[in-house]
């Protein structure tokens, strides 16, 4: 069935019959004669049977009638010889079964062919209704034993002018003529029918022929069409629809074949981009690992084999991803935690022990949708930064002697520049102590020289102090205004325009009022100390994503990109005076605070100092 | 689908559509056909049919046979003017036509040209006349005779006063009119019973009283032999002048007394070819295959008929009680098997005058009782022993009047039972005086009630073994033979029975019918209400075919 079908071009996969047009042509023409022989015979059946029927009631009731009339003064007599003879003589009438004569005592006067029955009562169910008849009665049985259905007829005798009964006559006629010439008329009908459902078949066969033979050069056309054959001609000229029909398959395989054309092309394309997309993945160094909903690997490249410490040649395609890994693993966890939630934030350092070894992976891990949900996959992106994360350690360390050594020299400088007044001092002490001008000098230089020895003191331990903060949820806006409002005397004094632009609604971010405070005036201090002739201090704040952005602008005279890099260190400063911690202290404090800051200035063109804090949703 | 799959398809739609409009189209012809063929065989000349007669007929003479058996003979032998279809219907026999007029005075005959008697001489009008002269001056007389005696000066012709019946006139060779004084409506029914049989002349003077041992008739079959109290041979007439017999000679086996046993015997012996049903043998024939068994009601009556005359049963009351007492319905269960209508009327149902209501108390102790104690002031033990005659004897009778002793005996009335089984002697016993009761059986010799009330209660009538005698009775008999009317005719027979059944002369038992078993190869049997001893066997052949299976 399934080539057959196929060989008539139609999707196997569906269990569809195949009948062909013409013999469904043919089938419903047969079908419909059928129906019309088969309604005709049985309304003409019925037609007949009613009509037949009804002359057997009247043929019935006449010669009951008429056995009656001729039989009632035998009755009244109780002549049983001459009612047998009556019923014999009625019988012969082939259509009559038989004839009973009931007397007025219900028994049996007369009983054609069985005068054994004479003079008895019969008790079956047709004769004892006969018998107590008033009105003639017709009743249509089938006999005990089975068989046709025949005719009851009971006519009561009554004298001329009297209701006194005196007998029943009983006349019981055969339906078998009826079923005969019924049984003829349906002959008849099935012969004629027979010949016209002959003839239709065949001028059915000859119009479907007519019909369906330009269609199956339009079907051959379709298979050879199926079979890849597009460059084929067709040609139908019926001048109905199916020439319109031929002709529009023509323009669909052109079209097709076009189509073809561009799809194998683009299937080349994909072919090359594929194996350019295997390579890639063969040859990238990092890792990726596909998992599916179900934790299913679907795809794995030979870096993420490496990465992964898998030995090269096991399988792992089509297996769970976590019988590679051991479950407590960070691994295994976060490949569980992004399929619970692939849209969350996906990209991770991640340590991954291997044997002695611990090495670290950023993963990430990207959605591969899809239209069903269980059909989504999930992307894994590893990249083995265990060697980037050993440079990095080294250069931290290379950075920290560096950095130890200038603030070694920043801190020798800062307390050998005091040291050496004091040392001076001390020095001249003894010669010039009577002097009173040395004295004055003396009390006024050291005591400074040592206020200034123990502020490095404090600033260095409050810079390597561990942080003790004092969280909670602060407004911006309210902690700057304060600020402002401290320092908005001196900016005056100093001929400083201090201007502002902070929005209403601002999220509050969780934070040390009082640590954050001192950054936001040392940072306005410093702002105010590189406009010694006055200027604008700017300060705005701006909402980026749960970032809150604070922008300190001064149109000072700015610092190179190279200061820009080092303002932070400590020890670092362009100022006469100070230790230059102030700014490491704040850069100190922000990132306590998982903030950022950065200076952005160019010579002579001002700088700004910008602090993102990360602010909580309220 | 391929083609011969569809074909399949649209072939078996019109084969089951077939089917639903055409139900069993060719069974039902098949089977008619068969019954047609077994319906309808073919009737075959020749072969010998075999029968028993249960006693000796007295004579061959139809003017003199009394009983079934002679009828039984005397029916194939003899033809009378007319004869009766198996519905009793008349119908014309050596007569070939009629003329009834003036108002049912006159009746003109032409007589069969071909009719001739065994002899070979034809039957003529001299014959006819010749024929009923001799019934009307026969002694005893027979059964037609009061039709007869209708004929004009015939009464005188009997009482020797004339030497010619006035009203018996010859046209021609095959004419003849008969006159009767008035109209009588039984006339030419009465013509079709046995005893109006047409003898002829010649034989009949020839062989004087040996014609009933020589009987020649224009009858089916003609006289071969009879060896007394053995057999009666029969041969077919060859030169009967309407169509000839099938049946080659019949054989009558005579069994004397009844024996019952042995016809029964020879009949599973296949030495006889029917035997009437009584007793248990229809139990004792139960289990043999393809006999043909025949029942019908008959125009008959069963009865204990009663001599009024006798001094032990002149009253009444006496008569009433006696059949009072009777519980029919196990009368006829136990004795009969159930097989009898019980009869309550004179007239059996059937026979024209038949009227229910006339019926009879039945079963009633106490109003026998009653009637009994209003006959006489005698005490029961004064009751004189009643005699009841039987013709047959064996041990049913016997069983069967032990119970009518037992019903009677709670009246505290005893019977003796008297056996006389010559028949012959038994109807002269009846005849006589001293007869009480007797047992007895009446077969209409017509289906007329005029057979059966006239017979049996005429004064005049020679079966009035009764001696019964009423004026009214006889006059109403005499006028109902006059009314032409039917149903006027049945009303006065309706009343002369209630007539009768007040007197009480007699005990109807049961309405006998005719139960007859006939061996497979008898085909065309048909016997009227009137028995089966009136049956010509004319149309009875036998069927080798199935007496050789």
């Amino acid at each position: 069935m399934t080539d057959s079908l196929q060989k008539n071009g139609l999707h196997p996969e569906k269990k569809y019959r195949f009948i062909s047009l013409r013999y469904r042509f043919i089938l419903i023409t047969s079908i419909m004669l059928m129906l019309m022989l088969g309604t005709l015979a049985l309304v003409l059946g019925m037609l007949q049977t009613r009509t037949i029927r009804g002359k057997i009631e009247e043929q019935g009731m006449a010669i009951a009638k008429n056995l009656a009339a001729i039989s009632i003064e035998h009755l009244i007599t109780y002549n049983y010889v001459a009612l047998e003879k009556l019923v014999n003589q009625a019988v012969k009438n082939p259509e009559i079964l038989y004839v009973i004569i009931h007397d007025k005592e219900g028994r049996v006067a007369g009983y054609s062919k069985r005068p054994d029955l004479q003079n008895k009562v019969l008790s079956d169910k047709v004769s004892l209704t006969a018998v107590e008849v008033k009105e003639p009665l017709i009743s249509v049985h089938s006999p005990e034993s089975g068989g046709i259905p025949v005719m009851d007829v009971a006519v009561p005798v009554y004298l001329p002018g009297s209701r006194d009964r005196w007998g029943t006559i009983r006349v019981c006629l055969s339906l078998e003529l009826m079923r005969q010439q019924i049984r003829q008329t349906l002959w008849t009908i099935l012969i004629l029918g027979s010949v016209a459902l002959a003839i239709g078949t065949l001028i059915s066969n000859w119009a479907a022929q007519r019909v369906t033979r330009p269609l199956e050069t339009l079907v051959k056309a379709t298979i050879e069409a199926a079979r890849g054959n597009l460059k084929q001609k067709i040609s139908i000229h019926t001048r109905d629809e199916v020439e319109i029909l031929a002709s529009n398959f023509s323009f669909m395989i052109r079209e097709i074949l076009a189509q073809k054309q561009q799809l194998e092309n683009h299937l080349k394309e994909i072919k090359r981009l594929q194996q350019y997309a295997e390579k890639i993945l063969d040859t990238m160094s990092d890792g990726l690992l596909a998992v599916d909903m179900n934790k299913i690997v679907t795809a794995v490249n030979p870096a993420a084999l490496a990465i992964l410490g898998i030995p090269p040649g096991h399988t792992v395609k089509g297996r769970s991803v976590l019988e590679f890994f051991d479950k407590n693993t960070q691994f295994s966890a976060y490949i569980l935690q992004s399929l619970e939630n692939p849209s969350g934030p996906n990209q991770r350092e991640i340590h991954l022990q291997q044997g002695e070894d611990t090495r670290v992976l950023l993963a990430g891990s990207g959605v591969l949708e899809s239209d069903e949900k269980n059909s989504r996959q999930l992307i894994f992106n590893l990249n083995d930064i265990t060697a980037l994360k050993r440079l990095e350690a080294q250069i931290r360390q290379t950075q920290r002697l560096a950095d130890l050594g200038t603030m070694a020299a920043g801190m020798a400088h800062e307390i050998r520049n005091p040291l050496s007044a004091i040392k001076t001092y001390v020095a001249l002490l003894p010669g010039k102590i009577e002097k009173p001008d040395f004295l004055e000098k003396f009390q006024r230089t050291v005591p400074r020289e040592i206020n200034r020895l123990n502020t490095l003191t404090e600033e260095l331990l409050e810079l390597s102090r561990p942080p003790k903060y004092n969280f909670r949820l602060t407004d911006i806006r309210k902690l700057l205004t304060l600020s402002i409002e401290l320092l908005e005397t001196d900016f005056k004094a100093s001929g400083i325009d201090c201007q502002w632009d902070i929005p209403n609604e601002l999220p509050k971010v969780m934070a040390d009022a009082d640590q954050l405070e001192k950054v936001f005036i040392n940072l306005m201090q410093n702002g105010a100390q590189a406009m010694p002739n006055g200027g604008v201090i700017s300060i705005h704040v701006s909402c980026k994503n749960t970032w809150v952005v604070i922008d300190f602008r001064d149109t000072g005279h700015g610092f190179s990109a190279e200061l820009a890099q080092n303002i932070f260190n400590p020890f670092f400063t362009t100022k006469a005076k100070g230790t230059g911690l102030g700014l490491a202290i704040t850069h100190k404090v922000i990132s306590e605070h998982g903030g950022q800051i950065e200076a952005k200035s160019k010579k002579g063109e001002g700088c700004c100092f910008s602090v993102s804090l990360p602010g909580k949703q309220a | 689908m391929n083609q011969s799959s569809l074909f399949s398809f649209f072939f078996t739609s019109f084969f089951f559509l077939s089917l639903v409009i055409l139900p069993g189209c060719t069974n039902q012809e098949e089977k008619e056909i068969t019954q047609k063929a077994v319906s309808e065989p073919v009737p075959v000349l020749g072969g010998i049919y075999r029968a028993p007669l249960r006693s000796n007929p007295a004579t061959l003479d139809p003017a003199y046979v009394q009983n079934e058996y002679g009828v039984s003979i005397v029916k194939q032998l003899f033809d009378g003017l007319v004869r009766f279809d198996p519905y009793l219907s008349v119908l014309p026999a050596l007569a070939e036509t009629w003329q009834v007029k003036e108002k049912g005075k006159v009746y003109r005959f032409t007589l069969r040209k071909n009719a001739r008697f065994h002899n070979l001489e034809p039957v003529t009008p001299k014959d006819v006349v010749f024929s009923f002269n001799r019934l009307l001056r026969a002694d005893p007389p027979p059964a037609v005779l009061p039709h007869l005696l209708k004929i004009s000066g015939a009464k005188e012709y009997r009482a020797k006063t004339l030497e010619n019946v006035p009203g018996l006139e010859i046209e021609s060779d095959t004419v003849f009119k008969v006159r009767l004084e008035e109209s009588h409506v039984p006339f030419l029914t009465a013509l079709g019973m046995y005893q109006a049989a047409i003898v002829p002349q010649k034989e009949v003077i020839r062989l004087g009283n040996n014609f009933g041992n020589h009987p020649v008739g224009t009858g089916p079959f003609r006289f071969v032999s009879w060896d007394g109290g053995k057999s009666v041979h029969l041969k077919r007439f060859e030169d009967y002048y309407a169509e000839p017999a099938f049946l080659d000679e019949i054989h009558y086996k005579i069994y004397p007394g009844g024996q019952d046993p042995l016809v029964l015997a020879d009949f599973q012996n296949g030495i006889l070819d029917e035997m009437a049903v009584y007793g248990d043998v229809r139990e004792k024939l139960a289990n043999t295959k393809k006999l043909q068994w025949f029942h019908r009601p008959s125009l008959s009556l069963f009865f204990y008929g009663m001599n009024l005359k006798h001094p032990n049963l002149a009253n009444p009351d006496l008569r009433k009680a006696l059949s009072i007492a009777v519980d029919r319905t196990a009368f006829v269960n136990q004795i009969y098997k159930g097989r009898f209508e019980i009869a309550r009327t004179i007239l059996p149902p059937g026979m024209p005058g038949y009227n229910p209501l006339n019926r009879m108390e039945d079963n009633n102790p106490d109003l026998a009782r009653r009637h009994l104690n209003r006959s006489s002031g005698k005490t029961m033990k004064d009751q004189p022993e009643l005699e009841i005659v039987s013709a047959l004897q064996f041990p049913r009778v016997e069983k069967e009047l032990s119970m009518i002793k037992d019903f009677w005996a709670g009246l505290g009335i005893k019977l003796r039972v008297k056996y006389i089984t010559d028949w012959e002697k038994f109807e002269a016993y009846l005849r006589s005086d001293s007869v009480q009761l007797y047992r007895y059986a009446w077969f209409a010799d017509m289906p007329d009630p005029d057979s059966f009330l006239y017979s049996l209660f005429a004064s005049e009538s020679p079966t009035n073994f009764m001696k019964f005698q009423d004026e009214n009775v006889d006059r109403m008999l005499l006028t109902a033979r006059g009314i032409v009317d039917p149903v006027e005719r049945a009303k006065m027979y309706q009343k002369i029975e209630a007539t009768v059944i007040d007197s009480a002369p007699l005990i109807p038992l049961f309405y006998m019918s005719v139960d007859r078993v006939y061996q497979s190869y008898v085909k065309s049997v048909n016997v009227s209400a009137l028995g089966a001893h009136t049956m010509p066997l004319n149309k009875i052949w036998l069927d080798k075919s199935s007496r050789n299976d």
